[in-house]
């Protein structure tokens, strides 16, 4: 799904210290705002208003789920 | 061609930049002007790279990458533009690169960790940057210390009205551009940011008129305005220009910074 390289270079353009995203699913989520990002055809979308808020990416995470 | 600019405050401008640059892809690969073998040769020549992490910003049809990629371990070719990346994933792959990664992303909150990356490169792109100066923050911010950012760029001229018509001429051929900075002005922003300038230099560039129309497409009026106003350039301006030939045969000239950036 994305190369492991690219996850260690990786950092949310959102938040000003610029912090790791992780791995959630079919999701790169910030480890400190939470906002999520889209991986497109293998290309992580990390344009900060592609950003997905928390509410609504776990709100579609729980209702997949249930 | 980045094709790039900033947060959620500047949405339009990534979509006028998609509109622009995703259709445009497949011309773009195809330039020989950024194809130029001798001048990607160069690149590598003054960056030197030898094993690690590079980043290609606003890397457009991924030239640069493809160059350094055979001499590291990894180099992530990052755009804003969705169709400029998928035709660099296609080229990786058709090269055998699997070393070369993309990323969609923009030049003023690039989405990488901090000293992330062993060299940078960014080439005739940032003249789409609405900040530079904040451009060159981020690169300096995603190299290790001791590293080398290598930013190659269309420049403006020194006399204000020259700069102005440049900017014209730019600006009828691709709605996207918004300013080529002077050299002075270059190298005053970059020593800003905190980098040591290790070498710069301008060459003058000549280019097809109607190539450079077509490989963006330009449509009527705006290409009968942009070839009128380099055939018919006068004082500073056909100076910097120099047109010659005519037709098909047009020629003219656009003056192109090195600048090659160390991090202490």
């Amino acid at each position: 799904m994305i190369d492991p390289k690219l996850l260690e270079l990786l950092a949310c353009p959102r938040c000003e210290s610029r912090p790791p995203v992780e791995l959630n699913g079919d999701l790169l989520v910030c480890t400190e705002c939470q906002y999520a990002y889209r991986i497109e055809d293998g290309i992580p979308d990390m344009l900060p208003e592609s950003a997905i808020p928390p509410d609504e990416w776990k709100r579609e995470a729980n209702s997949s789920h249930a | 061609m980045n094709h790039t600019t900033a947060g959620a405050a500047h949405n339009r401008p990534v979509e006028r930049a998609e509109d622009t640059w995703g259709g445009a892809a497949e011309a773009y690969l195809k330039s020989s002007v950024h194809g130029d073998e001798a001048a990607l040769s160069r690149i590598v020549d003054l960056l030197k790279p030898s094993g690690g992490a590079y980043l290609d910003v606003a890397a457009g049809a991924g030239h640069c990458s493809y160059a350094i990629a055979p001499f590291v371990d990894v180099v992530v070719a990052c755009d804003s533009s969705p169709g400029m990346l998928r035709l660099i994933h296609r080229e990786a792959s058709n090269l055998g690169l699997h070393n070369l990664i993309t990323t969609r992303g923009t030049a003023d909150r690039i989405p990488f960790r901090s000293g992330a990356f062993d060299g940078v490169v960014c080439r005739t792109a940032a003249h789409h940057f609405t900040d530079v100066q904040r451009f060159l923050a981020e690169a300096f911010r995603v190299l290790k210390a001791g590293q080398k950012a290598l930013v190659i760029d269309n420049v403006g001229n020194e006399d204000p009205d020259t700069d102005r018509r440049v900017h014209e001429l730019e600006t009828l051929r691709d709605p996207t551009h918004v300013r080529c900075h002077t050299a002075k002005e270059w190298k005053r922003l970059a020593r800003r940011a905190g980098f040591w300038i290790d070498f710069e230099d301008v060459v003058s560039k000549p280019i097809n008129a109607v190539e450079w129309l077509n490989r963006l497409n330009v449509e009527e009026p705006r290409r009968s305005e942009a070839l009128f106003m380099i055939e018919d350039a006068s004082g500073w301006f056909r100076e910097h220009l120099r047109p010659h030939g005519s037709g098909d045969l047009l020629t003219f000239h656009l003056n192109e910074l090195t600048l090659l950036l160390s991090k202490p």
